[in-house]
Formats: structure tokens, sequence, C-alpha cells
């Protein structure tokens, strides 16, 4: 589904920050991404996110090669691909509802399934009960469940989450993570950013470890 | 929460895209960073009507003036003897009824000639021993082709101190001036407008930087540049609107006391200045224009900055 080619990235005129990139995400499959700050963890995700172009090399997204695809194309892309930031990016004048909602709008689901289907996600998520809070009235957990649900309420087939435990406690980041099991198993391919050495070791799945740029192989 | 914010976030929610109406509203309902952007264009507004309504108003002066001229010669005798004047003028007369195209000839009477000229002379000062010469005003059927230098000689032959005025360097030097001023309305309009479109753009880049993280996520999630570019179509839509209007209404004052005071001091002396229905509905779109205007240029800039996104 994700396929990197010798991919190589950099900003502006400046060194490559990540050098002959080379992996590939299966339908399905769950990995973590791993390294320490500054190896390039969040550059690989905007690759991933399609919200920056490789400089070099092949990337193939939903068999679709980034290199070539006109920007029209990533938009359509893009909707296929749910992230969950490190820093909730939620938008603070909307209610969690109409944050979740937002994708589907978006995407131009009919009004009713809009609404129904943020509500659903939101109980699932366990915060049926916030649907009208505001993000700055929620807990850290709750701000990181709403983007959550606002990262997979259009059922995406790849699910991106950047240090998706950094912000809470570490019931509530068992909490989460258990979520990230249940859509990996209704079938979400899905790549966790974390420095968390122990959340890795609870779950055995294979790692991708990013070292100055350079990718390895991990388990 | 206050009071104050319970009452802005219940408006908010009622024009929400989950609310009743179909409006869709993913910057925050308050949004502050161009509050004086209609305040400016009002201004703008303002600059522009004013100038279209001079321009107007000079152009239908000149206009009615140069017609009313065009059909209106004058015959002049100026002789210091007044029974000479007498004899010239009949004999003028009598020239002017046998000349094809000529409806109506009249010598102005002595009591009108010195109305026309108490502006300058003041009322009571035209004695006696003033030589005011004679004038004939002559009515000319319109489209009629009068070769004036013609009848001048003719005039001439049977009174040698009539002169022929048929307006025409007044008319040309109207002309000029109405067309100068024309001109001067219509680059100045021109730069009104180019310099309200930079300052949309700022204002628009302004909008973009104060909210450009909500523009990411709505760029990251998906949204085409269309949708992100609606929602500051509206936003400056209104800005627009809302600065034309102000801008039309304080216009409108200024222009009806302009008009109403060059009316009183003008007398007799100037040509009456006035606009028509037509001109008055036109200018009346100035907010129409504005709003569409801010709202284009606010399109363009934005969808010019989301394609510097990837």
């Amino acid at each position: 589904m994700i396929r990197f080619e010798n991919v190589g990235m950099r900003y502006g005129g400046e060194e490559e920050i990540l050098t002959d990139i080379n992996f590939e995400l299966e339908a399905g499959s769950f990995h973590f991404l791993t390294g320490p700050s500054g190896a390039g963890k969040s550059s690989l995700l905007k690759l991933l996110s399609l919200s920056h172009r490789h400089s070099r090399g092949r990337l193939t997204c939903f068999e679709k090669d980034i290199g070539e695809a006109q920007r029209s194309g990533l938009i359509k892309l893009r909707r296929r691909i749910g992230i969950v930031f490190q820093e909730f990016r939620l938008l603070d004048h909307l209610t969690a509802l109409e944050n979740v909602a937002l994708p589907l709008h978006i995407m131009g689901v009919k009004r009713k399934e809009v609404q129904s289907n943020a509500e659903e996600i939101l109980e699932w998520v366990g915060l049926g009960h916030k649907t009208n809070a505001l993000p700055p009235t929620l807990s850290g957990g709750e701000k990181q469940r709403v983007a959550i649900a606002r990262a997979v309420v259009t059922k995406p087939q790849l699910l991106l989450a950047d240090e998706p435990t950094g912000n809470v406690d570490p019931d509530m980041a068992e909490r989460i993570m258990k979520l990230f099991v249940e859509l990996n198993k209704m079938g979400t391919t899905l790549l966790i950013a974390t420095h968390d050495p122990q959340l890795v070791a609870r779950y055995h799945v294979p790692i991708l470890k990013l070292h100055e740029g350079r990718l390895s192989y991990g388990r | 929460m206050a009071a104050e914010d319970k009452k802005t976030r219940t408006s908010f929610l009622e024009v929400s895209f989950l609310g009743r109406l179909k409006t869709f509203y993913f910057l925050p309902p308050k949004e502050k960073s161009n509050r004086f952007l209609p305040l400016i264009i009002a201004v703008m507004a303002y600059l522009t009507l004013l100038g279209s309504a001079t321009g107007l108003a000079i152009f239908n002066a000149t206009n009615a003036w140069s017609t009313n001229l065009s059909q209106v010669l004058t015959v002049q005798i100026v002789h210091p003897e007044a029974r000479e004047r007498e004899r010239q003028t009949r004999a003028v007369m009598e020239v002017l009824e046998d000349t094809a195209g000529v409806i109506e000839a009249r010598a102005i009477p002595e009591n009108e000639l010195e109305a026309l000229l108490e502006p300058w002379l003041g009322v009571g000062n035209v004695t006696d021993d003033l030589p005011v010469p004679a004038m004939v005003s002559v009515t000319i059927r319109q489209g009629s082709q009068i070769d004036t230098a013609a009848l001048n000689a003719r005039l001439r032959v049977r009174a040698p101190d009539a002169s022929l005025d048929d307006h025409q360097q007044w008319i040309g030097r109207l002309t000029s001036l109405s067309n100068m001023v024309q001109v001067a309305v219509f680059v100045s309009i021109a730069l009104i407008v180019l310099t309200t479109v930079a300052m949309v753009v700022f204002a628009t880049k302004s909008a973009l930087a104060a909210h450009r993280e909500t523009v990411e996520i709505m760029h990251l999630i998906g949204a085409k540049d269309s949708l992100i570019a609606s929602e500051f179509r509206k936003l400056f839509m209104l800005h627009g609107f809302k600065g034309g209007l102000i801008g039309l209404i304080a216009a409108m004052l200024t222009i009806t006391l302009i008009l109403y005071l060059a009316a009183r001091i003008g007398g007799g002396l100037l040509p009456r200045l006035y606009l028509t229905a037509g001109q008055m509905t036109l200018l009346g779109l100035v907010p129409f224009l504005t709003s569409l205007l801010s709202m284009w240029t606010a399109d363009m800039t934005v969808r010019h900055a989301l394609g510097k996104m990837v």
C-alpha cells in the first residue's frame, strides 16, 4: 500500500534529513516508528501524510507514484489517510462533535450521516457525553481521543499517529493503544511514531527505527 | 463560561454546519483579524463615489450646455449709436428670416440684456451712456447644417457691425474640460480600486497568517482549495459589503449636500449640476461591487497561498 524506494528528503537547499529510505507498509499492517529526537520521524510522517514531497527516490502511496501525482490528486489521497497529531491540533472554537465531523463534511457526506457518524465515533472513544464540549475544556486524554475520533471517522485506510501517548497518563495511554489495536483488527493500516520503549515493548509488531535520517528494521 | 461567551457560542451553533442553516464556518465566529477592513473599504468607496458623482455631474452639465448651445446662434451688433444699433438689428432680423434652418430669431430686449449683466455689474448700474451691444438670439433646427461663415458674410453686407457667434469655441473648451475631468476621475477611480485590491490582499494574507493552523489542518484532512477559499470569500464579501454600504451612505449625504449648495450658489451663472435616476442607481450598486471585488481578491489570494502548499 505504501512503498518507499531510496527516498530522500530535504528542506530547501539544506542537507538531506532522510536518506535512502526503503520500506513497505502492507495493507492491514501495524508498525511502530521509533528513533531519538531529530532522527527524522516527523519528516517521515510528513511524507506519509502527503504534506511534503520527497526530494528523490520513488514513493508510492495507494498505487500512485507521489512524485508524478498532481496536487489535486494528492488532496484525494489525503482523504484516505487519518492523522493523529502529537499536539492534537483540534479547532478550539468547534465542539468535540464538530471537530470529529469536520473530515466528513469535507468529503461531502450528507448532514444527517455526518452527525450520526461523528456521534457514534465519539461514543466509541468514550466521549459520548462530551459532544458539545469545546477542546479547551477537555483534559489531555480527552483531547487525544477526540483527535483519534477525527482521524478515524472517515474509516481511513492508513492511520498515522505521532506520539499519541506522549501527553497522557499511563492509564489513558493504555486505553488509547487499545483503540488503535481495535482499529488495526478492523483492517486499518497503522503506523505509530513513538520514542517510548516501554510502549514498543508491550506490542509485538515490527519496528521502523530511524537514526540520523536512515531507516532500519527492528524486532 | 461568561454570559457573553455563552451568547456568542449559541449564535455560532445556530449557523454551524450541524445546525439548521447550510452555512459552514471553520473559522472562529468572531473573526477579528480584519475588523478595520470595512472602514478602509468604506473610505475607498466614499472616494470612488464622490469621484464618480463629480465626473457624472460635470458630464451631465457640459453635455446639456453644449447641446443647448449647438442649437443656438448669437448675433451681436456693436455700435455706440443706439439708433444705428436698432437699424442694423432690423436688417439682421430680415436676413435671418430668409435663412433656411432658422426656427426663430429674437432680438433680446434691453431689460433682458441688463438682467444678464447684473451678476457682473450689479443691479441698476447699467446706465444709458453704457453702449451695451444689441443681441439677437437665433434658434436653429436640430441637425441643420448652416454655413455660419456664409451667413456671417451675408449679415455683414446688411449690418456691417454685426458678428455671428456659433459658440463652437466655447463648446470645444467645454468638451475638452469635460473630457479632462472624466479622464482624471477614471484614473482616480482606477487607483482607488487598485489600492483597495492591494489592501484586501494584505488583509487576506493577515487572516491566513492568523488562521494558519486551521488552514493547515483543513488542508491535511483533505479539504479542497475551493472549500478553504470559500470561507475567506464569505468573510471578505461581508467586509466588502459593509464597507461599501457605509461609504455609499456617507457619499450620498455629501453628494446631496454638494448638489444642493451648487444649485444655491450657482444661480444663473453656473450650469445646473445633477445626476439622473439611472446614474444614482448605478452608484447605489457600489456596495455590491465592493463586496464582489473584496470576495474575488480574497479568493485569488487564498488560492495562490494554498497553491504553494503541497
